[in-house]
């Protein structure tokens, strides 16, 4: 196959150009693109060494074809070939040809086996469509192939949507070169060589019109056969749907393709593999017989009971994230639940059959959902998943041992119900291609974590746990919230094709997240990444994220019955610290109340959580837990980039009584004969308006800020985002909230000490140049977040985004912030 | 008198710091009739050479103009890298086992500094390029040498003499090659950057040598 490389001034021209011929060629190996110098500071350029390199990655017998766009690319492309080896360089040949519709020509050309002659020759024709098209085609100096027609007839009218466009056309030219026999092709009298694509796409043929082939020599017959067939795969175009809109969105695509489901989107990405519904599998519950019947009933009860409060909460939850429809869901679920005449069998069969309360409730429901099984409404069967659903949630409260294991032996797309934070942690990522939290929502604290390991994640589809059977082959699109049950050939084939530039695109986000971000005038802009625990790094390192700039620790808490000892919370520090080398590790210390309720630590019920014993205050006040996961975090700091930071402080004494508590850990740590970095950077969240108040008295105490842009928000405007009477008002774009992070941000470059953001308004890159206007040094973000961020920071300039920045803050709503922003574009 | 080894890398690095305090000029005139980078260019090519330069010092004269070459080949990244890069590569390889360089020599080392611009560029006389300064310094050298009995000093002083008018005469050519070529008549008016900085090195060179 001829190779081709590709130089160019540009490294984002040449992976735009990349993108363009991954399109239409599947096979990018004999593919070598050039682009830009090894400089951060100034990439435009070319080098003549990396050329040469390129030249002999993609050299074969075949020979090489270069492309380049202009000026120094000419001459380096030129000097490259004095460093070739003769025989390499013999086989070389730089084209003159129009470097985007050059490469693309070429790509196809090659592709399709032709050889070094013919590729060279396209590539230099590349311009004729565009000519054709626009009407220069008199200017063309190309010489026209002499061709006469002649031999066989073939006479067919194109049923393409798109008519014979680049794809199709590149099968015909692919078909008919693989004949001997001269193959033309003529529309409206004009006649042109069917083995040039070049000369095929100038016809511009399209949907309904006719064309005629003529096939001359040996093997005539069969080409006219072979190209009869070809037209009626439709030239080999899989999906009418996509050849009219490439870029289809999702729900368009799902109702042309009949069999999707659409759910929630979550996490990025799009896999095609065999489902495994643990979840469904009814769990084996072994008939067991009490002695204590009362004792039975009581456990029932109150296993229903924690069953409706979990309800509770995720109708609460769907309400506020989706409105009422999702919440609807969780309502019927109640409603199963409370059922009164279910309830009362199954507590009858307890006290008359002795049954355990796992044996009554799952003979009863196992009853109820037969009966919805079996009535003749569509709607109404489907019902029967929710009543498997309410079976589960109860003997999930009964007993740990129906806690589903995800122990599998081949890599799955995983459909649950809905997964705890901790078991998603827990989920072994080699095994897991994707994941279908069926009831979740996409603030969930699973699907957070889901999305911080980088599983393509959808949720929201209870339809998937009773439409999809184990071991079914699915398609799961994290992106577009799509799961596909029962694919048809089509569908794959589309889907093949999406993943396949999806692939390429992250490898391309991959290459995009090497290295600094740094602004077009020469600001580094520190991007690191949030994580919850190790299993976040991976994806943190492979796009080389600066640092950690949040590791939020409460998650070592949740989900479990007691504290981390110091030893297991040492070794998982540890481990952060040692795996990100040097670079800064933010370790925050535990902040749980809020929303983040853990049962056994906080005990009593507040009347409003946000407002009470959370962050820094409840550590305060539980200075044992507090001492432990302090000593744990200096240990782990000894020889690597370890910091602390303290959330939620709002007053200059929680810091000082923080800083106290933080010495006694010290003194401790060195009681014990152990290590530590004695010099450990402190640091605070700014996320309470009294601490910007009192920035100026915070600063010169640490050395270093990190606006939690979340809770600042909600605090700011005193409104709650989980009351959707009031949801939009804590908005981290409210000019309201953005004056308070430039006080905080002014405050602490007037005391030298670096300020990051680790909400969730850090990791949009639209809002990039609007936090690096207001001044912030380091944005820090999940790490899916990070190659788009790391790109829109390149492309910034401080100067304009002070200017975003200083109109940001002089106006008077959300809404016109998002508006300069272009937020609103979608 | 001859042209010592010592004096070769001093010229080199001496033309890294000339390039540094010329960056922001070179780029102004860039950015006039081009795309405004080769201050940047030329800075970070010779930045590289003086960088690595200590590695390759002890060769000869051949050995070190040829690696100079090289690294100015794969650091500078606009058009003058693959030329300064000839230059530099074909002048070391014509004086390879070179440890001091006569009157000859530097002819030798001119000459294919300017074949090199040829071999690269294409250029002809009054395009506007580096070609109108090395084109007559050569020329300028070698009448020179033949006039003065080889001495190397007074010949090397024409040169740089034919090397600025060269530059100067730049001003009032319209550019051929290039970028700068697109603009037409536009450039006209404008000295050309890749003229400017080749008189820089010669003079960079006279300096040394003179001192």
């Amino acid at each position: 196959m001829v190779g081709i490389v590709v130089v160019s001034h540009s490294r984002t021209l040449v992976a735009g150009l990349k993108e363009l011929v991954a399109q239409m060629v599947p096979q990018m190996e004999q593919i070598a693109f050039v682009g830009g110098i090894d400089d951060p500071e100034n990439p435009i350029g070319t080098d003549p060494m990396q050329v040469m390199d390129a030249i002999n990655r993609v050299a074969g017998r075949d020979g090489v074809l270069v492309l380049m766009d202009l000026g120094s690319a000419l001459l380096s492309a030129e000097t490259a070939l004095d460093f070739l080896d003769t025989e390499v360089k013999e086989l070389v040949r730089l084209s003159p040809a129009p470097v985007i519709e050059g490469t693309l020509v070429a790509a196809i050309q090659a592709s399709l086996g032709a050889n070094l002659e013919v590729v060279a020759r396209e590539a230099e024709n590349a311009l004729r469509a565009k000519n054709s098209q626009l009407g220069y085609e008199a200017v063309s100096t190309l010489p026209e192939e002499n061709i006469t027609p002649r031999g066989l007839e073939l006479r067919l009218v194109i049923h393409n949507p798109n008519g014979l466009h680049a794809r199709p056309a590149s099968r015909l030219v692919g078909c008919a070169g693989s004949f001997q026999a001269d193959i033309s092709v003529e529309k409206d009298g004009k006649l042109v060589n069917a083995k040039s694509i070049n000369q095929v796409t100038t016809l511009g043929i399209r949907q309904g019109e006719t064309v005629i082939f003529r096939f001359q020599g040996e093997d005539a017959e069969a080409a006219r056969e072979a190209v009869r067939k070809l037209h009626g795969e439709s030239f080999g175009e899989s999906s009418a749907v996509f050849v009219a809109e490439p870029l289809a969105m999702p729900n368009t695509l799902s109702v042309e393709m009949e069999d999707g489901l659409c759910g929630i989107p979550v996490s990025e990405g799009i896999v095609i593999g065999v489902a495994a519904l643990p979840d469904i599998r009814v769990p084996d519950v072994e008939l067991v017989l009490c002695d204590d019947v009362d004792a039975e009933v009581a456990r029932l009860e109150k296993a229903q009971l924690l069953a409706i409060e979990e309800c509770e909460q995720l109708e609460q939850k769907a309400e506020q994230d989706f409105g009422s429809e999702e919440a609807d869901i969780f309502t019927f679920h109640k409603l199963l639940l409370q059922d009164a005449e279910t309830r009362q069998a199954a507590k009858k069969l307890i006290t008359e059959e002795k049954y355990s309360a796992e044996y009554a409730w799952k003979t009863v429901t196992d009853g109820v959902a037969e009966e919805y099984r079996n009535i003749d409404d569509d709607y109404l069967r489907l019902r029967a998943a929710d009543v498997v659903d309410i079976q589960r949630a109860v003997l999930v409260q009964l007993s740990d041992i129906f806690t589903p294991s995800f122990d599998f032996e081949e890599p799955v797309i995983l459909i649950v119900h809905d997964l705890s934070p901790s078991e998603v942690a827990g989920l072994p990522k080699d095994k897991i291609l994707g994941l279908c939290l069926a009831a979740g929502g996409p603030t969930s604290h699973a699907a957070i974590i889901a999305g911080s390991r980088g599983i393509p994640t959808i949720t929201g589809i209870m339809e998937a746990l009773s439409l999809v059977k184990d071991g079914q082959t699915v398609i799961l699109d994290g992106g577009s919230g799509c799961l596909y049950p029962h694919p048809d050939k089509r569908t794959l084939a589309e889907y093949y094709f999406r993943q396949r530039e999806q692939e390429h695109k992250r490898q391309i986000l991959r290459e995009q997240s090497h290295g600094p971000a740094i602004t077009r005038d020469g600001v580094e802009i520190q991007i690191a990444a949030n994580i919850a625990g190790t299993p976040d790094l991976a994806l943190a390192l492979e796009y080389d994220a600066r640092g950690i700039g949040l590791f939020r620790t409460e998650f070592l808490f949740l989900d479990r019955d007691a504290s981390p000892d110091e030893e297991e919370q040492y070794h998982i520090y540890r481990t952060v610290g040692q795996e990100m080398q040097n670079r800064p590790v933010i370790i925050r210390t535990l902040d749980i109340g809020g929303d983040k309720p853990v049962t056994y630590l906080h005990s009593e019920k507040e009347r409003n959580p946000f407002l009470g014993l959370r962050g820094i205050r409840f550590t305060l006040a539980n200075q044992e837990l507090f001492l432990c996961q302090l000593r744990a975090i200096l240990r782990a700091s000894h020889g690597n980039g370890i910091h602390i930071m303290f959330p939620m402080v709002g007053t200059v004494q929680e810091l000082k009584d923080a800083i106290a508590l933080l010495e006694i850990a010290k003194r401790q740590v060195r009681g014990n004969q152990q290590s530590y970095n004695n010099d450990i950077p402190v640091g605070i969240m700014i996320e309470v308006p009294s601490a910007v108040a009192v920035a100026d008295q915070l600063a010169p105490l640490v050395n270093f800020f990190s606006i939690g842009t979340n809770d600042l928000s909600q605090y700011v405007m005193a409104a709650e985002r989980g009351n959707p009477r009031v949801a939009l008002l804590p908005d981290p774009l409210h000019p309201a909230v953005l004056r308070m992070m430039k006080m905080a941000i002014d405050a602490a470059h007037r005391c030298n000490i670096h300020v990051g953001m680790c909400g969730a308004l850090a990791g949009m890159p639209k809002a990039a140049g609007l936090l690096i206007g207001l001044g912030v040094d380091e944005l820090s973000m999940n790490a899916p977040m990070i190659p788009g961020q790391k790109g829109a920071v390149r492309d910034i300039h401080t100067i304009e985004a002070q200017k975003i920045a200083e109109q940001a803050l002089a106006m008077t709503s959300p809404e016109e912030v998002r508006t300069l922003l272009q937020m609103d574009e979608g | 008198m001859g042209v010592k080894k010592e004096e070769i890398v001093f010229w080199l690095e001496r033309v890294a710091e000339v390039m540094a305090a010329n960056r922001e000029y070179l780029t102004e005139l860039d950015s006039a009739i081009g795309d405004a980078d080769h201050g940047i260019n030329m800075h970070r090519g010779f930045d590289k050479v003086k960088a690595s330069l200590p590695e390759y010092a002890s060769g000869d004269i051949g050995n070190i103009l040829k690696t100079t070459g090289m690294k100015l080949m794969s650091s500078v990244g606009g058009a003058s890298g693959p030329l300064y890069g000839t230059c530099f590569m074909r002048s070391g390889m014509a004086l390879a086992g070179k440890e001091e360089l006569d009157c000859a020599d530097l002819l030798v080392l001119l000459k294919n500094c300017t074949e090199g611009i040829v071999q690269r560029g294409k250029p002809n006389p009054g395009d506007k390029t580096m070609y109108d300064v090395w084109l007559p310094s050569v020329q300028a050298y070698e009448q020179a040498a033949s006039e003065n009995g080889n001495n190397v000093l007074a010949s090397l002083q024409a040169a740089v003499q034919a090397a600025r008018e060269g530059m100067t005469a730049t001003i009032e050519m319209l550019a051929k090659k290039g970028r700068a070529s697109y603009l037409g008549e536009r450039s006209v008016g404008h000295q050309d950057p890749g003229a400017t900085s080749s008189y820089l090195m010669l003079q960079a060179l006279l300096d040394v040598i003179n001192t």
